[in-house]
């Protein structure tokens, strides 16, 4: 037995550079998530119309396909023929096409777009079961809309934003597909890493400290940023 | 329910993990592969 797969990873600045570089998609991703799932979900949640399960099967939708298949999708769009570049240079905006293929841009869009259902569900799930009326009482007490989301809205759905940044930031750490085709061979994350070694590599003890590390840090990360948003909330 | 939702999470869940950690401990050799000796 011994601890030299472990001790290999923390003193070569390769492998530390890949997990800071997980942990800072990771962490963008979540946030992401978090500003563009809160005001989507805060609409599903309110809303009165009759659309309203059209809208949530909308959100719910991309989940019925896989996680490879979304981004072979997104490869289609962000190829340097792709639809979007393709439509910037017909629409005269750019002379050459956009480089977004194979880098981290392309990784974090992707991985934003199959982790934001989880935040948006998890959101909705709360913000519906706070009373409309606890709203309507702080905008009646003359706080503006601002002060009514810092002071009201925000606490009241802090079980829903905890469970939804848990899940979204866990799935950020993990991600294999999303990075391995949309980052291209030269962008690393942990995950392909990991199936690099044990797969490429037939390095299974390497392999499982890797994946052990991947996972220590994801819990580490995860229970701080909870007691640190639950200190903040009580305080 | 504690006792088969118990063994399922001892088996399924936890078994795979304290495997593969048993394995990060283990020293690589390139030469020994993990390939069934025939």
């Amino acid at each position: 037995m011994t601890v030299a797969n472990y001790v290999k990873f923390f003193t070569d600045p390769y492998y530390t550079a890949i997990l800071a570089t997980t942990v800072r998609i990771s962490v963008l991703v979540t946030l992401a998530c978090l500003v563009l799932g809160f005001p989507l979900a805060y609409v599903v949640a309110r809303t009165q119309s009759r659309f309203k399960n059209l809208l949530i099967i909308s959100i719910v939708l991309p989940l019925f396909v896989g996680n490879a298949v979304r981004a072979a999708g997104w490869m289609t769009v962000f190829g340097s023929k792709g639809f979007l570049n393709t439509t910037l240079q017909w629409l005269g905006l750019i002379d050459k096409p956009l480089e977004i293929m194979f880098t981290e841009k392309a990784v974090v869009i992707g991985i934003i777009a199959v982790n934001l259902p989880f935040m948006v569900l998890s959101l909705q799930s709360v913000i519906e079961g706070i009373d409309r009326a606890v709203e309507e009482a702080a905008f009646s007490l003359g706080a503006p809309p601002a002060t009514m989301f810092r002071r009201v809205l925000w606490p009241l759905a802090l079980p829903g934003i905890l469970a939804g940044t848990i899940l979204t930031f866990i799935l950020a750490m993990n991600a294999y597909a999303t990075p391995f085709l949309l980052g291209g061979p030269l962008f690393k994350m942990m995950a392909p890493l990991v199936y690099n070694q044990f797969t490429q590599q037939t390095n299974w003890p390497f392999g499982g400290a890797i994946a052990f590390i991947l996972m220590t840090v994801t819990l580490a990360l995860t229970v701080a940023a909870n007691l640190i948003i639950q200190r903040r909330a009580r305080s | 329910m504690l006792g088969p939702a118990t063994i399922f999470i001892a088996l399924c869940l936890l078994a795979p993990l304290v495997i593969l950690f048993r394995y990060s401990l283990n020293e690589f050799v390139p030469t020994k592969k993990m390939m069934v000796r025939r």
